[in-house]
């Protein structure tokens, strides 16, 4: 199709820049992670994972396998989580701090697409580790076998793409690396032990379930709950260890913890993309 | 390393040696003291109450079946330490069987506890502690039949042989039989135990007989998997051998 000047003129960035800015700044975040030795992190980590978990498998009379995986996976899941929140934070804050940002926002590229395009290529790069830790997982042949252990990284995987667009949100945010990084650690902790805290405030010890204190206290969580993903049900250790458990699992609940969790990262990147646009830069 | 991306050069400004030497001559001071310091102790505070399930739960930041692995192992190196069975005598029994009844309230599938009550804690002379564990064993079995007829089969050979009490034995192995009659996984030998116990075994029959016998048919129908399990058995049993022959 032949293009008209007119054309050209009513709106020459949407027609060249918004796909390519945003690839570059795909391309950007993988080449940053790179650089700030984020594969040296995620591989230090597998290996003292792995060095751990062997450690807690000699210590064992029965379950030696079992107890390895369970180690394994809590070190990962919580170390990965952490380097992660730390690259994607100290990325952004430096960024920012820096006045990189600026340079970036003085090519026809909206905010809009800074943070969707800065948004996807490090959530990009979380796939990527997810991926290469589900298959280290599976070199180690958990009990439950190869197709739950899939599962499991995927559901990973989920976890992370939240979490990735936590940190986007408090990086852009705070602008600065210690509240961010501060407010990103709290709520990942927040959200894994949400469905714990939940059921304490539900059964209180040696109080009046009815009291006002404690009704108020099963609102305010049950509030929290509407925008806090729950992060405890992803990614479980027990689904490792025996295959009949994750069948229990119904279909219907699957899709409840995909939807909610990609529903809280659009969320997260929408509030992101308001929020930065009330900065003054 | 050449793949290996690099941001910059690093240049290093020279150390002066007086540097390099006091920094060797403190690191070397600190590893010697740490040595003469470090003292293995194998006396533990007493074990206290076990955590709840909300208290393990947070721990494991929402996910509590590595919490109450490792809680397993942390229980077992509570007791398995140098001066075995004063370690043993040591314990607080009833207190043990709450830590292990809430590893497997929070992990149903683990069978750690459950090996650790009828194989571990099973190892000492006093009848009365051993009779709490295979109450333990057998409140347990009831709960899931299918993944815990092994330890059931157990007690019920440890009630007969170390408590010699036929009643109890028989009264196990009965329940055995009736929860496991319609399981597949169950082998015939462990449903037929009641008779076994009720017309094979003369009442003098050995510890290490009963042991022998119940340890030679899970090895035969493939039910000891993990290597470390079974080294551990045959440890025992060898260990429960010498013991005899001492005697």
């Amino acid at each position: 199709m032949k293009m008209t000047d007119n054309q050209f003129q009513r709106s020459p960035h949407k027609m060249r820049f918004p796909p390519q800015s945003m690839a570059a700044l795909m391309r950007w975040s993988m080449l940053e992670a790179w650089r700030n030795r984020f594969a040296l992190w995620l591989l230090m980590l597998i290996g003292l994972g792995i060095g751990v978990s062997l450690f807690a498998q000699a210590q064992a009379i029965t379950e030696s396998t079992e107890i390895q995986i369970a180690v394994f996976v809590a070190w990962v899941r919580f170390g990965l989580a952490f380097i992660w929140s730390i690259h994607v934070v100290q990325s952004l804050t430096r960024e920012l701090e820096s006045g990189f940002v600026h340079v970036l926002l003085a090519h026809p590229m909206s905010r809009l697409e800074y943070v969707v395009g800065r948004g996807l290529g490090l959530t990009l790069v979380s796939q990527i580790a997810a991926l290469i830790l589900t298959l280290v997982l599976i070199c180690l042949s958990p009990p439950a076998g190869v197709l739950a252990t899939a599962v499991w990284g995927l559901t990973l995987a989920l976890e992370l793409l939240i979490i990735t667009a936590v940190a986007l949100f408090f990086s852009l945010g705070f602008a600065r690396l210690l509240p961010a990084l501060a407010s990103t650690l709290l709520f990942y902790g927040f959200a894994r032990v949400l469905e714990t805290l939940q059921y304490m405030a539900a059964h209180p010890v040696g109080q009046d379930p009815n009291s006002l204190e404690v009704q108020i206290g099963q609102w305010m969580l049950a509030a929290v709950g509407w925008v806090v993903p729950h992060l405890g049900a992803l990614a479980r250790t027990e689904w490792l260890l025996d295959a009949n458990v994750l069948g229990q699992i119904a279909t219907q609940q699957w899709l409840t913890w995909l939807i909610s969790g990609l529903l809280a990262s659009i969320v997260l990147w929408l509030a992101a993309a308001v929020d930065f646009y009330g900065h003054e830069l | 390393m050449k793949w290996w991306p690099r941001s910059r050069a690093r240049v290093r400004a020279p150390v002066p040696l007086g540097l390099w030497f006091l920094f060797g001559v403190v690191l070397l001071s600190s590893m010697a003291w740490q040595t003469w310091r470090y003292q293995p102790s194998s006396a533990l505070s007493t074990l206290g109450e076990p955590p709840s399930a909300q208290v393990i739960n947070l721990l494991g930041l929402g996910d509590s079946v590595p919490v109450v692995k490792v809680m397993n192992l942390l229980l077992q190196a509570h007791d398995v330490q140098p001066g075995l069975s004063l370690s043993f005598r040591s314990l607080d029994y009833p207190q043990i069987t709450r830590w292990l009844a809430r590893s497997l309230e929070l992990d149903p599938v683990g069978q750690y506890p459950l090996l650790a009550a009828s194989r571990l804690y099973t190892q000492q002379p006093d009848l009365v502690r051993k009779r709490i564990m295979v109450d333990f064993v057998a409140k347990a079995f009831e709960d899931d039949p299918g993944r815990r007829w092994q330890w059931m089969a157990h007690v019920a050979g440890i009630a007969k042989s170390d408590l010699k009490d036929t009643a109890l034995a028989l009264a196990l192995s009965e329940r055995l039989r009736l929860r496991t009659e319609h399981l597949e996984q169950v082998p015939a030998w462990a449903r037929q135990m009641e008779i076994f116990l009720r017309l094979r075994l003369p009442p003098d029959q050995s510890d290490q007989e009963i042991g022998k016998a119940l340890l030679g048919a899970l090895i035969q129908n493939g039910q000891i998997k993990d290597p470390k399990e079974l080294q551990f058995l045959i440890y025992s049993l060898e260990e429960a051998e010498k013991n005899g022959k001492q005697q």
